[in-house]
């Protein structure tokens, strides 16, 4: 069981060390730095959905344990 | 007096009943032990064969004449590694070629051992005395080549620190996981017949042409003599393999009860050609990547000797007793003709290091090659290699989701050949016993969703990690994997290198 995210773009996807509990931003802050991305200039999609609220959990947006995410650099 | 065609009739006759006696027909029923305990009857095929007798050894080689004709071919070989260890030759391969080595030799040595495992079994436990005979040369092959294999590290190891490591490298390495599934795969199959697919069809007839013959001749194009050599005395065995794979493919397929045997034989032949292609793509990287001087692209390759050596020539005499192309042709050659070998040479650059053996970024020479090997090679990776450029070091930090079935990370996008990391990505999983399973294609999770039992136990590297059953930092992986410091990374910035460069402007 375990969320991975891939850069928008980009094979393979990585893992993230966060659970549906995890706040957006903390795990927003987790997948831009596998990439030496600034996490100011990206945003979580969870089924090209955008996580907008970086304080609320994952599984407020239906992010479930062995789900995919997307990094997108924006800006 | 004897007539000389009655005296030739006579020796033939004569050198038949020989070879039936010593060969084809060697069957007896043990004594002291029972037939049970000598091939348990899980071990025996389960696959409701009527005739037996339609078995046959192709090569009809008496064992004495096996024993020279195989003689022969070492004393080449041994000949040839002894002149380059007299000459020095080691120190004239381009050293592109011998980072590639260093990936090749541990990959190949084990796959040739577990192939003599799978065939002990096949000898073993054949209903067909015949076909029992021509698995035990070919056992006998396999641990020649295994043998050699090593030798050949011996030989290399003066040279290369790190083939010190190989059986470390080999057991825990993590793009050797790869190869440890498939041949460890290749060593306990379902059925004694299933090996037969395995080994002599899909990868003797798809694969060793390009392993045996594609390789070596880049290998020789880049000073390495040897590996030539070792690869040429290899494949020269793969023809009696191949002629055995064919013999018995038609001995099934001629059955009268051919309809009942064909869906466990084409279920076989989809499953080790796209087990086959998943794996030995990644020798794509040796002919585009690691040579430098190309003498053959991988794509050209696969079309040559997969395409029409393997799978037209296969058909030709097969589909009319039945057999159907491989279910998953479609998606092997879009991936082998448009991504597989960019895809795994940015996978092993993004993790240089993590690696043992070096990588680098393609020089504006291989670009050029290679864009007009594939045009469409700047939107499938192209413009990854433009960021390394500018700047961008190209590495991920972060472990990487692995397919459950082949054990190799998810590069690869079938629904996208031109820019397979594009959005149009779709992740592939199955639930089995309460757990997810991921998989990298259609080819993969079919095999899965067929054997789940057989595949479910596996543990992929990453899941390995996040279980704590391997160390989580660089250092403790790297120590886990057998990579020592100052080992991988990329070979353009090392002095292996510079010195090459120099050494070359002053020849």
């Amino acid at each position: 069981m375990a969320i991975y995210v891939r850069l928008k773009g980009e094979l393979p996807p990585i893992f993230l060390p966060a659970g549906p509990p995890t706040p957006v931003g903390e795990a927003l802050a987790i997948a831009a730095q596998m990439w030496r991305k600034d996490p100011a200039k990206a945003r979580l999609l969870f089924q090209g959905r955008p996580l907008e609220d970086p304080s609320k959990p994952l599984a407020a947006y239906g992010v479930g344990p062995d789900d995919l995410l997307e990094l997108e650099v924006v800006g | 007096m004897a007539k000389k065609a009655d005296i030739r009739e006579a020796t033939l006759r004569q050198l038949y009943e020989n070879y039936g006696l010593t060969t084809a027909d060697l069957e007896w029923e043990p004594s002291y032990v029972s037939k049970d305990e000598v091939s348990p009857p899980e071990r025996r095929t389960r696959l409701p064969v009527k005739d037996w007798s339609k078995f046959e050894d192709p090569f009809r080689l008496f064992f004495e004449d096996y024993v020279r004709v195989q003689a022969e071919k070492e004393t080449v070989f041994h000949d040839a590694i002894r002149l380059a260890e007299r000459f020095g030759e080691a120190r004239r391969i381009n050293p592109r070629w011998i980072a590639g080595m260093k990936l090749y030799y541990p990959a190949v040595a084990q796959s040739e051992a577990e192939a003599h495992r799978g065939h002990l079994g096949l000898s073993r436990h054949s209903p067909s005395p015949a076909l029992a005979m021509a698995s035990f040369y070919q056992l006998l092959d396999e641990l020649r080549h295994a043998q050699n294999d090593v030798h050949a590290m011996r030989y290399w190891v003066r040279y290369i620190d790190e083939l010190k490591n190989w059986a470390q490298i080999y057991q825990n390495f993590w793009a050797m996981q790869v190869f440890r599934s498939l041949f460890e795969d290749m060593a306990t199959p379902s059925d004694p017949f299933e090996l037969v697919f395995h080994t002599n069809v899909a990868l003797e007839m798809g694969y060793t042409n390009l392993l045996f013959v594609a390789a070596p001749t880049a290998g020789a194009a880049n000073g390495d003599r040897v590996f030539a050599q070792l690869q040429m005395s290899t494949q020269s065995d793969e023809t009696r393999h191949i002629a055995l794979g064919q013999a018995t493919l038609r001995a099934l397929l001629e059955q009268e009860n051919r309809e009942e045997l064909l869906p466990t034989l084409q279920y076989w032949f989809d499953k080790w050609t796209w087990r086959h292609h998943r794996v030995f793509g990644v020798t794509g990287i040796f002919l585009d990547y690691f040579a430098e001087n190309k003498t053959m692209s991988y794509k050209e390759a696969f079309r040559k000797y997969f395409i029409e050596g393997y799978i037209q020539g296969l058909l030709e005499d097969f589909e009319p007793l039945g057999l159907k192309p491989p279910r998953f042709l479609d998606d092997i050659v879009k991936e082998a003709e448009n991504y597989q070998s960019h895809q795994v040479w940015k996978l092993a650059f993004q993790y240089n290091y993590l690696n043992y053996f070096e990588t680098f970024p393609p020089t504006e020479k291989d670009r050029a090659w290679l864009r007009e090997k594939y045009p469409n090679w700047d939107q499938v990776v192209g413009w990854y290699w433009e960021q390394v450029d500018q700047g961008d070091p190209g590495i991920v930090q972060g472990l990487p989701l692995i397919c459950n079935l082949c054990q190799f990370p998810i590069v690869y996008n079938p629904e996208d050949p031109d820019r397979p990391t594009n959005g149009s990505f779709r992740l592939r999983t199955t639930r089995y016993n309460g757990r997810t399973y991921y998989f990298c294609s259609d080819g993969c999770q079919y095999i899965f969703e067929h054997e789940p039992e057989k595949y479910a136990h596996a543990k992929t590297l990453t899941e390995l990690v996040i279980e704590g059953k391997v160390p989580a930092s660089v250092e403790g992986l790297r120590e886990y994997m057998g990579l020592e410091p100052g080992w991988g990374g990329n070979l353009f910035e090392k002095p292996v290198w510079k010195e090459w460069l120099a050494s070359q402007r002053e020849g």
